[in-house]
């Protein structure tokens, strides 16, 4: 064990525990604890949307295949950083929008609300696959955390299980959505960081990118291949499949949650999906770069290349410094459990009880009773993390995909097309299901293309022709013409006022000391003759 | 870094930076933003709607 190694995963913690400790002070009611009472500053929108997504798949998993790949790896980069810029664009603001207008902290709520549900299968339908895909994640991605403890302070593989589950439950029990979303934050900063000090590190020690490809070239050419040494329809497949994740963003419940409690919808365009994109391009694209300069430096001396990261931070860097490059990976992992045992706490209790069966209660009931099921879920899903359970493992496995196939259409076509009928939603959803769970669970990968890539399509086009021959819900013309108004943008100090239609926007702490003082000077010239 | 890698990696890094830029200052290119009312903003207390104050 490594003292500089230790001293920085305690640095982590305590990052932690400072950012939990100032959320549980925020955290005063149940829409504090679920949607940050839907005044999440942009900041935190943008990098808890980003390090949310990610997971250990960034620290860990992409390294691993750009080094055992090459090249190739970097489709999956391409995939993910449009897919990105797909749920920011797509989704984002208009999404935001009419969730405000609905009054939903869910995709359930939103889902029945969109659609004038009465029969309630939205909800339910939403919600029970979102508590099974999210309960199941959170111990799969827990699994990640753990053995990034084991790396950091040498404990087993059950006690850095134990060690992850304590801290994340703790923050999340104590701040709910703030403390999920601003953890997000500092693990977003330490990933970034990584993704960007070690690849410059390795190239340095390499002699330079050239000398680095000059040597991968010689070792194995095929690695510098786009196209990983395939050709024609092989070659096309693979790139599709890594490509494949574009379609996944929009229909992942633990993401798109953080455009439902951003504060200002406005923002969400700029400066959000800028932050958001500028640091998922420069993670992906530094994970492949890490790989392979990984290789150029470990050649086929590393078992397993899904060690490339901490081998490389251990070999290259500083203990301090390799330290928090290895704290990054566990806050990679950290930052999407915490939100997902949040997304499941609400399909649990919000939509599967308080809403369905029309539960009133007092404000601290009801946060108290939130609390209670993240720490029920949470138990669950350690126990059925480490249970090795067939069940917990395909739910694991479909998860991603799962919510792909079936929410993503549903939400990106329902905040477009005003023409979407409820009876369109539920054939897509179900088709897009039912596809996509059948093809995983027997293992059906058309040419190597992972099916929910297909049942996306599916899904899209059965919503298309089911709602052009059924009625949209009732009233929904009326709520996208007074929702989605434009106006011409307002310049310097009129902007927040001289608009004949009242306009009120979010005002960030720093806004409203700038209007106040915006108030004070205009007021001076009147008060002197 | 032979050319065919440079541009493979390099390409696909400057479309998306350019495609997020153009949707970033969208608003800024028609001229126009979505009006945003307290109504959509919806920062009254969720409590309101579905439990007792």
């Amino acid at each position: 064990m490594d003292i500089g190694v230790v001293a920085a995963f305690a640095t982590y913690l305590i990052l932690l525990v400072i950012v939990g400790i100032w959320a549980e002070r925020r955290t005063k009611s149940y829409s504090d604890y679920m949607v940050a009472g839907r005044k999440l500053q942009t900041l935190a929108v943008a990098l808890s949307a980003e390090a949310t997504d990610m997971s250990a798949w960034l620290t860990i998993g992409l390294p691993g295949q750009a080094f055992k790949r090459g090249l190739v790896a970097l489709w999956a980069s391409i995939g993910c950083a449009l897919g990105t810029l797909l749920n920011w664009a797509g989704l984002g603001t208009r999404f935001r929008i009419l969730t405000g207008k609905f009054r939903a902290i869910t995709i359930p709520d939103y889902l029945e609300a969109r659609f004038n549900d009465r029969s309630r299968f939205l909800r339910i339908f939403a919600a029970l696959l979102i508590l099974l895909f999210m309960t199941a994640y959170v111990g799969a991605v827990a699994k990640g955390a753990a053995k990034g403890i084991m790396g950091a302070v040498g404990v087993d593989f059950f006690w850095g299980l134990v060690i992850s589950y304590v801290i994340i439950v703790a923050y999340t029990v104590a701040g709910g959505f703030w403390a999920v979303a601003w953890t997000d934050v500092v693990q977003a900063i330490l990933m970034v960081m990584a993704l960007i000090v070690l690849p410059i590190a390795g190239f340095a020690a390499v002699g330079g990118i050239d000398k680095a490809f000059s040597i991968i070239a010689k070792s194995n050419p095929a690695m510098l291949d786009p196209m990983g040494g395939l050709a024609g329809a092989a070659a096309i497949a693979l790139a599709i499949s890594y490509f494949s994740w574009i379609v996944g963003y929009p229909g992942q419940p633990h993401i798109v949650t953080r455009f439902i409690a951003a504060e200002d919808p406005k923002k969400i365009r700029r400066p959000g999906a800028l932050i958001g994109m500028f640091w998922v391009l420069a993670t992906l694209w530094g994970a492949v770069g890490m790989g392979l300069v990984g290789y150029a430096l470990l050649g086929n001396t590393l078992a397993d290349p899904e060690m490339v990261t901490p081998t490389l931070a251990l070999k290259l860097l500083p203990s301090y410094v390799a330290g928090l490059i290895i704290a990054a990976i566990v806050a990679a992992a950290m930052s999407t459990m915490d939100s997902q045992l949040l997304v499941a706490t609400s399909a649990l209790i919000h939509d599967l009880y308080f809403k369905l069966r029309g539960v009133r209660l007092e404000r601290r009931k009801m946060l108290m009773w939130s609390r209670i099921i993240t720490i029920v879920i949470a138990a669950v899903s350690f126990i059925a993390g480490i249970s090795g359970s067939p069940f917990v493992y395909w739910a694991v496995s479909v998860a991603w995909g799962g919510s792909a196939a079936v929410f993503a259409p549903a939400l990106l076509l329902s905040v477009w097309w005003k023409r979407m009928s409820r009876a369109g939603a539920i054939a897509g959803m179900v088709i897009g299901a039912v596809g996509d769970l059948t093809c995983e669970t027997l293992g059906i990968y058309p040419w190597g293309i992972p099916p929910y890539f297909i049942w996306f399509f599916v899904n899209l086009l059965v919503a298309i022709v089911v709602s052009l021959f059924t009625k949209p819900p009732e009233g929904i013309e009326e709520v996208f013409k007074t929702s989605f108004v434009k106006q011409p943008i307002a310049r310097g100090s009129a902007r927040a006022g001289s608009s004949t239609t009242t306009v009120t926007k979010a005002l960030s702490e720093l806004e409203v000391v700038e209007d106040y003082a915006l108030k004070l000077l205009s007021a001076a010239p009147s008060a002197t003759p | 870094m032979d050319s065919t890698i440079a541009i493979f990696v390099w390409v696909p890094f400057v479309i998306i930076a350019v495609l997020t830029l153009l949707y970033a200052f969208w608003d800024k290119i028609e001229g126009k933003e979505y009006a945003v009312t307290s109504d959509v903003l919806a920062h009254e207390s969720i409590e309101k709607e579905l439990g007792r104050e």
